[in-house]
């Protein structure tokens, strides 16, 4: 008999003792895959109306056979675990393993040969429902054009990330000697860089004021990741299927992209894992069985390996509990380590006496926590006051709170605003930026300022993310906060006066004409109020607006006065919005300056006249709410005397848009209300006093 | 033929088989006697290849054991608790094996079974404990191979089976190049089908001998001398290893040959005397004393 023959035969006889999996198997992708493209489509031809039909049911045919179908996530990971389970469970029990380590095989032949079994018992079944799902859509007139790409595409795909996960499980069983070690091992495989990757985060926020967590969770549940926590978080595999799926997900203008290049990384990484595989299977000692770990060499590194991150974890996220307290942060990352350090040792030895037992590589891992702890708190590597040389930067990239974050862009949706922006603003002119950021390290070394995140346009201190954008190819993120001077705000008013800043900041940049639907003002006399406007002049104000706020400089800037918001209601792009077939808007508010005559004229044409304290004649009345104590008891005076309405007019300002530059902070104690004489104006709270600055009539 | 040279198995901190070296010849039926955690599994273990030595070297054939499919293909081992895969039957295992051993004779595994009343096409989980140890002795003795490793194999076997099972094996010795070798911690198990035994103890071979080149040296004598003088005189001039008298009855283990030690028991006149047949447990009590152990202390 030829090797190869007997290979055959062996995987032959792998399948029929493992029939009742292959049935498993056939079932679970029978009901994901045709049962529940029938009830997509049933429910497609239910809600949608007959001319949209076809190409819904297009979709959902897709979506089923492709990159979106749910369930096929749960069995792509789940049954990775069970196939290894019932290939290898043998290695946990003495007699199956004296049983099959005896055979006249090589522990090679005998790996592959279960190995082998296990894929055919994924791939088989989930090949051919997925031929009888595209039967089904063929007959239900789904179509099939461009289907068999899909198919094919998703496939693949869906394969080679079982091969990851198979090979993550198969080694999991291969190192542990039992069921809950082994069922541990692969839920450790599948998160573990999500735990390294949530330490580092929660340690470099804890300990560091410029530190960017630059990862999270996005408004869509995808994970994004910028910083060097994006090492750790891409080791996750389960991310990253997460985001293979994302990207190749069909939408709205496409059924789905093969995701060649995650694809590759996922062969790949389970290429490397197979190997390890057979190496572990080769030196596995056949008297493993029943114990918690199969190579005692391993035992130490494991267990600094998960106590490490874990105790530091829950270190940091108990002492939140206590307002970040140092003290607590330490007592319960020391007493979490040796509460798990105890555990894995139970675990290894099954014998509470060993739980206790001093040994050096609890020594060590408490070492590194205690080494971890200090370093952080000590900042031994100067990581808040790292900047990189100005001859290695490429590019900078800018985010100013209190500036950026008064505007919204259409690719916010993806992620956060500020790392949003942060990777699409990349400046090549940055003198500027790399002098504000020597500002915030200088405000580092002398740790005189406490990092504020929250928006500080009415705070004395100013306070930005800069993405370094090195010619090496690495990218690093920082955050500081610098006092909010004179010479700081010149600064800034120097970028902001940068062409290729101000290209990408304004968010009338990002809006096209084809796209523009409707144009709404609001100011003091009323919100959202829609002017009658033909195309041509919603296209004329928009050109108009954009040139007057592109003219705007920093130094005009200072000085100016918001009278009111315009907003542009534009179709979303495609990209923007998916599985929409209808036409889905976003509003774009922009400020309106009281220097934006041809705007503030263009509108006035169109009968949407800005109303402002020009406007004083038309006011019945003023109410001025004050909050008189703690209680929040309030004091409501009314002022209907013309020239105190006059004088009130005088000393409030609309909204607080400019206060970044003016510096002028409202006084949110006090609150405006106005009432209109005509009767149809909206009393509503939109001005205020600045602080410090108030009419007589109010003193 | 099977020899070790010094192997050693190591589970922790346990010794389980330590520093043993042992040479087995082919076509004799070796018995491996020890108590419980002499290591005699462990010992089969290794010499099946399930288990890779800490030190030494086990040749089979003078070809290695561990990962060596042409090797293994001459043994076949029957652990003391054989597994069966779920819904095997003994059909089902005669086929499994036969992938396995080229030389697997399915033919007399069904005449075997036939002989034996065994149904081949039962669920082998469904059978008795003593059924499945006869189907798992019967598809070692139709794998066709050259050695077989029976760990506590007659244990759990009733009387006739047990020598049925004695029968077969003796029979294949006889009809092919076959050498079985039989672990066992029961010394009347394996005394009337072993010629050749080896007692382990505590991880360690205390000794190896041909049974039959051991009764050369040690007999059982049973006489009745009348006069007490002459009684005690023997018992000096003799090497006992041991003596028990019964009323009038004598009873004495000798080292020694045989006519000699008859000579001296005849020069005091006793009324009776006669050799009687040694047990295996008389003969390793001789043995091990030489070697320092008290038998007894390891067996009762």
């Amino acid at each position: 008999m030829t090797s190869k023959n007997f290979f055959i035969k062996l995987t032959g006889q792998n399948l029929v003792s493992r029939n009742v999996w292959t049935v498993l198997s056939f079932l679970a992708f029978f009901l994901s895959i045709p049962v529940m493209l029938m009830l997509r489509l049933d429910s497609v031809s239910d809600l949608v109306e007959p001319a949209r039909l076809y190409q819904q049911m297009h979709q959902e045919l897709a979506a089923t056979i492709g990159y979106g179908n749910e369930l096929m996530i749960v069995l792509v990971i789940g049954m990775p675990y069970l196939l290894a389970m019932s290939g290898y469970w043998y290695l946990y029990s003495g007699e199956k393993t004296d049983f099959y380590h005896s055979l006249p095989v090589r522990r090679e032949t005998l790996f592959f040969s279960n190995y082998l079994a296990g894929i055919l018992i994924f791939a088989v079944p989930y090949g051919l429902n997925l031929l009888f799902a595209m039967g089904i859509g063929i007959a239900k007139g789904a179509g099939f054009t461009g289907m068999w790409t899909v198919l094919a595409g998703s496939f693949a795909a869906n394969i080679v990330v079982f091969l990851l996960f198979y090979n993550l499980a198969v080694l999991g069983i291969l190192l542990t000697g039992n069921l809950f070690t082994g069922t541990l091992a692969y839920g450790t495989f599948l998160i573990y860089g999500i735990l390294i990757f949530e330490a580092l985060h929660h340690l470099g926020s804890r300990f560091f004021d410029t530190f960017v967590s630059g990862g999270g969770y996005n408004v869509r549940g995808e994970y994004y990741s910028s910083s060097f926590c994006a090492i750790s978080n891409k080791t996750s595999p389960v991310l990253r299927y997460f985001n293979l799926l994302s990207d190749a997900k069909p939408n709205y203008t496409s059924m789905g992209s093969f995701p060649a290049g995650e694809v590759a990384v996922f062969g790949v990484s389970a290429l490397v894992i197979l190997v390890l595989c057979v190496f572990a299977y080769k030196k596995r000692p056949t008297e493993s069985y029943h114990k918690a770990i199969a190579f005692r060499k391993l035992e130490p590194v494991i267990k600094i390996g998960m106590v490490v991150p874990l105790s530091l974890l829950i270190g940091l996220l108990l002492s939140a509990y206590a307002s970040r307290n140092f003290v607590w942060f330490v007592a319960a990352t020391l007493l979490s380590a040796l509460i798990l350090l105890a555990a894995v040792e139970f675990l290894y030895h099954m014998d509470l006496k060993e739980c206790f037992r001093l040994n050096i590589s609890s020594g060590i891992a408490i070492g590194i926590l205690i080494l971890t702890i200090l370093g952080a708190r000590l900042d031994v590597f100067g990581v808040d006051t790292w900047i990189p040389k100005e001859d290695k930067l490429e590019s900078m990239s800018i985010y100013i709170n209190g500036l950026n974050s008064l505007y919204s862009y259409p690719y916010e949706e993806k992620m956060e605003p500020y790392m949003a922006y942060l990777d699409k603003v990349e400046l090549k002119e940055y003198a500027a930026v790399y002098e504000l950021a020597k500002a915030g390290v200088e405000e580092q070394k002398n740790k005189n300022l406490k990092s504020l995140a929250a928006d500080d346009s009415e705070s004395d201190t100013i306070s930005f993310y800069i993405k370094y954008n090195r010619k090496s190819g690495r990218s690093v993120y920082k955050f500081y906060t610098v006092e909010k001077t004179e010479e700081v705000t010149d600064r800034i008013g120097k970028i902001y006066d940068n062409w290729e800043f101000k290209e990408k900041t304004l968010p009338v940049e990002y809006i096209k004409e084809e796209n523009l639907r409707d144009i709404t003002v609001t100011d003091i006399y009323s919100a959202g109020r829609r002017p009658e406007l033909t195309k041509t002049d919603m296209k004329h104000i928009l050109k108009t607006y954009t040139h007057e706020w592109e003219s705007l400089k920093y130094a005009d800037l200072k000085e100016q006065k918001v009278e009111g918001y315009l907003s542009f209601r534009i179709k979303y792009e495609p990209d923007w919005f998916q599985y929409v077939d209808y036409e889905e808007t976003e509003d774009i508010q922009v400020p309106i300056y009281a220097c934006f005559t041809g705007t503030l004229e263009l509108l006035e044409q169109a009968g949407a006249h800005i109303y402002t304290k020009e406007n004083a004649a038309e006011i019945e009345k003023i109410t001025v709410d004050e909050y008189v104590d703690e209680m929040n008891d309030v004091k409501t005076t009314e002022y209907t005397d013309e020239k105190d309405i006059q004088e009130i007019m005088e000393k409030v300002e609309y909204d607080n848009s400019n206060g970044f530059w003016t510096g002028r902070m409202p006084d949110y104690n006090k609150n405006i209300q106005i009432y209109w004489k005509d009767g149809i104006g909206e009393s509503y709270s939109v001005v205020y006093f600045i602080k410090g600055d108030y009419p007589e009539c109010v003193k | 033929m099977i020899s070790t040279k010094q192997i050693s198995k190591n589970f922790g901190k346990i010794k389980a088989v330590d520093q043993i070296s042992l040479d087995i010849s082919d076509n004799s039926i070796f018995g491996l006697a020890g108590t419980n955690g002499a290591g005699k599994s462990t010992f089969l273990r290794l010499l099946s290849g399930v288990l890779k030595p800490d030190e030494g070297e086990i040749l089979v054939d003078d070809m290695p054991v561990w990962e060596r499919e042409e090797t293994k293909k001459k043994i076949f081992f029957l652990p003391d608790n054989a597994y069966f895969p779920q819904n095997a039957t003994g059909k089902s295992m005669a086929d499994f094996y036969s992938l396995y051993y080229e030389k697997f004779d399915k033919n007399r595994f069904r005449e075997l079974a036939e002989k034996l009343d065994l149904d081949v096409t039962r669920k082998v989980q469904t059978l008795s404990k003593g059924m499945k140890r006869q189907v798992s002795m019967l598809l070692g003795i139709c794998a066709g191979t050259k050695y077989l490793f029976c760990d506590e194999t007659f244990d759990g076997l009733d009387p006739v089976m047990r020598q049925a099972a004695k029968s077969i094996l003796a029979y294949e010795v006889t009809e092919r190049e076959f050498t079985p070798i039989i672990a066992s911690h029961n010394l009347r198990e394996l005394e009337d089908i072993c010629d050749h035994v080896g007692l382990l103890h505590k991880g360690g071979v205390l000794l190896s001998r041909e049974i039959e080149d051991m009764k050369l040296h040690i007999h059982k004598i049973q006489c009745v001398i009348p006069n007490p003088l002459l009684e005690e005189e023997l018992l000096r001039e003799l090497d006992v290893v041991q003596h028990e008298k019964r009323l009038s009855l004598l009873t004495i283990v000798v080292r020694g040959k045989k006519n000699e030690i008859m000579q001296k028991v005849e020069s005091k006149f006793p009324l009776f005397a006669e050799m009687i047949p040694l047990t295996l447990e008389e003969i390793f009590i001789s043995e091990t004393e030489v070697a320092g152990y008290d038998i007894k202390k390891l067996f009762y």
